[in-house]
């Protein structure tokens, strides 16, 4: 009886953790090559490599940011690429951190290969470096909202400006750091029982909400289909070589032994 | 264990009277069946006469089970305390840990030497506090005698937490029933929770480790309502000395710079941050099937606005406030951080103190803790602020600024020029490199603290 207890309990745990993907919401693929974020411990770890090639064989990078794995609701890494450059909100557990530095840019080139363990260091760069765009929105949101077991939040990042969108509490702000600013938007009603995640294509941002419902913000938030398919089954591969936005199951990407070419191409 | 045994004989012997009396063929009869009677008896006490030599008895193992019985995970996070032996006569000894009313089922294995071995073997155990282990006639293959997996006849109270740091059971055996005989004593802890326990949690680290039971069950042995062993798991908080159950003392901010901020790499590594400690007395209550939501909460600066920038951080007591340079006058003390300031062991590595910490607030089985801080963790329970790092309870959420801080600060990245300090003191202030100060102030009312409240 007990065994089975153990066993039972096992399986569960084991879903529970598979149920969030080896990646971190999505998959970059610009220049015919591939970035994907793992968190390890806390925080996370770059894997870049070509579209053509096993994802094994990916560089790996430190980065000076990660996401708590903590949350009553699952919470996934916040991050975008642009310009050769990791854009992500650092929300690790660590005393050193401060919210209105979360909002961390980092090129690539100064990013270290990621030794096979998360140190000190990388938690406290994420807490002291790279964090000049001012993460006012954070800070707040989390002054307004006192409880925030359903805080969810995610950004875009485009060549002129970034938006970030954060949910609690099923309301939905939206900010628009341009011109070295951070604007903000009106509230919007917003389903926060699980995480969501933004995109952007044709000029506009887009939200899958965590029962796949699809959002477009154009100065107001409209939805654009309703219920789809659970987002936490699924992750994002955002190919801009090809201009495609496509949410494929998770599970493609547990055996990472082949390229992300194959593995596209066998779904 | 070495047992003498002897049997007594049983006799027959004919009176007078009854070879007088009339009824000759009916005592015949009875002769003959007495008789008879007697070369049984005969046979039977030649063959008990011939045991009557030394029998060699061992307690060889004792196992628990039960349907309450939980499968406690190794402080290390390796996997689980075995829970196919609880006692074994060569020295192990293995906790078990049970929801209170449940009943301890217990079996048990004897190694019995002799020439002739018995027919039948009765097996019973005596327990603390009356829990004891019905006899059974035990299963015998070789000279192993088993004692099938049995319910004490008593279970552990309802609603109340125990502690047997060694729950000791006299093992006897007896061929009649009736005269028992020592085999041993076997002693290993058993905790019993107040409730059952919460489950698990994939995220929150919330797993069973052994120290959350001996945290929870020892320190609350006896009680029986939510007050009393929230109180009493408490006090060992209180005086800064909470151990896991290997003895080994844990530690806040072993490491002044510690990247354990997760329940089980506290227990692991016996060294933790905040988080790991507001995370440890909940996980002590929940080890009693106790949790409320909204139990956590993450306090920051509120980035009050000054001429120098807001106010991001805090600092802990004790900061000692020299010489202020008045770079900026709102928090006109400014230290520079070591470009290594990451590799600090014990110590915060500064190019340049204006500010310097002192020991002030002990926290857990550290005299001076890490004290220069972006947010801090603890616990809310019944409405009370509990600081498991410094063992503090505070009643009300101000009591936490005025009594826990020297001052105010923020970091940023400046440069010589910036902060007009020659910090390399090359005699000239440079452009380069960046490095990130700190601003302080020891003026408490410039800022207050926000909070924000999860579950875990």
């Amino acid at each position: 009886m007990k065994n089975c207890i153990v066993i039972i309990l096992w399986f569960s745990f084991a879903f529970t953790l598979k149920a969030q993907g080896k990646f971190e919401r999505k998959i970059i693929i610009e220049d015919s090559t591939f970035y994907a974020v793992e968190i390890i411990g806390q925080t996370g770890v770059l894997w870049t490599g070509n579209i053509n090639e096993p994802m094994d064989s990916a560089a790996h990078f430190a980065l000076p940011a990660g996401t708590k794995r903590r949350s009553i609701h699952f919470l996934p890494f916040a991050w975008d690429m642009r310009n050769d450059t990791v854009y992500a909100v650092n929300f690790t557990e660590y005393a050193q951190n401060e919210r209105l530095s979360s909002f961390k840019s980092i090129p690539i080139n100064k990013l270290d290969k990621f030794s096979g363990q998360n140190n000190t260091k990388q938690l406290m760069q994420a807490a002291f470096e790279n964090g000049k765009i001012e993460n006012w929105p954070l800070v707040n949101m989390l002054k307004k909202y006192k409880y925030i077991d359903d805080l969810f939040f995610d950004f875009v990042v485009t060549d002129s400006s970034i938006i970030q969108f954060i949910a609690v509490n099923n309301e939905l702000t939206i900010f628009t750091w341009k011109n070295e600013m951070w604007g903000k938007s009106e509230i919007f009603p917003f389903e926060t029982s699980g995480f969501f995640t933004a995109y952007a294509a044709d000029n506009y941002q887009y939200l899958m909400n965590a029962e796949g419902a699809k959002f477009v913000y154009k100065d107001k938030l409209l939805i654009l289909s309703s219920v789809t398919f659970p987002l936490e089954q699924k992750i994002l591969i955002e190919n801009r070589d090809e201009n495609t936005i496509k949410f494929i199951d998770y599970h493609a990407f547990e055996i990472t032994d082949r390229s992300i070419k194959q593995i596209l191409e066998q779904l | 264990m070495k047992c003498n045994f002897s049997f007594h004989m049983y006799s027959t012997r004919w009176t007078d009277e009854e070879l007088d009396t009339g009824f000759l063929f009916f005592r015949k009869l009875i002769t003959m069946i007495k008789l008879l009677q007697t070369s049984v008896i005969l046979c039977l006490s030649g063959f008990l006469e011939a045991q009557n030599f030394e029998y060699e008895v061992n307690l060889k193992s004792v196992t628990f089970s039960g349907d309450d019985m939980y499968t406690i995970r190794q402080d290390d996070n390796t996997g689980y305390i075995d829970d196919f032996v609880h006692w074994e006569d060569d020295g192990t000894i293995n906790p078990s840990a049970f929801t209170s009313g449940s009943n301890l089922k217990a079996q048990a294995s004897i190694q019995f030497v002799c020439a002739n071995m018995p027919d039948e073997i009765f097996v019973r155990g005596t327990g603390p506090e009356g829990i004891d282990f019905p006899a059974v006639s035990a299963a015998i293959a070789g000279d192993i005698i088993s004692y099938p997996a049995t319910n004490a006849d008593q279970s552990f109270e309802d609603d109340k937490v125990r502690y047997f740091e060694n729950f000791s059971i006299l093992w006897e055996w007896s061929i009649d029933n009736i005269n028992f005989y020592s085999a041993g004593t076997s002693m290993s802890p058993i905790y019993v929770t107040w409730k059952q326990a919460k489950p698990e949690s994939a995220f929150s680290g919330y797993k069973y480790y052994l120290t959350l039971f001996d945290l929870a069950c020892r320190n609350a042995d006896g009680a029986s309502t939510e007050d009393v062993f929230i109180d009493l798991i408490w006090q060992d908080f209180t005086d800064h000395s909470v151990f896991r159950a290997d003895g080994v003392p844990m530690q806040y901010y072993k490491d002044i710079f510690s990247p354990n901020v997760t329940l089980p790499n506290l227990i692991k590594y016996a060294d933790g941050e905040c988080y790991t400690w507001a995370q440890l007395f909940l996980a002590c209550l929940k080890i009693h099937g106790f949790s409320e939501p909204n139990n956590y909460m993450n306090i920051t600066a509120d980035y009050s606005s000054t001429g120098c920038g807001s106010i991001s951080r805090f600092l802990v007591k004790t900061w000692n406030f020299g010489t202020p340079s008045y770079d900026c006058t709102d928090m006109p003390y400014v230290n520079v951080y070591s470009p290594d300031y990451y590799d600090a062991d014990t110590a915060y590595i500064y190019d340049y103190a204006e500010v310097t910490d002192e020991i002030g607030v002990m926290g857990q089985t550290e005299i001076n803790p890490a004290s220069s801080f972006g947010n801090h963790q603890i616990a809310i329970v019944n409405g009370k602020y509990y600081d498991g790092s410094y063992g503090v309870l505070y009643e009300t959420f101000d009591d936490i600024k005025y009594g826990g801080l020297s001052g105010w600060s923020r970091s940023e990245t400046s440069d010589e020029i910036g902060i007009g300090i020659d910090v390399n003191g090359d005699g000239d202030l440079d452009a380069s490199p960046d490095f990130t100060i700190l601003r302080a102030t020891p003026d408490l009312e410039m800022a207050d603290f926000d909070s924000n409240i999860e579950t875990w």
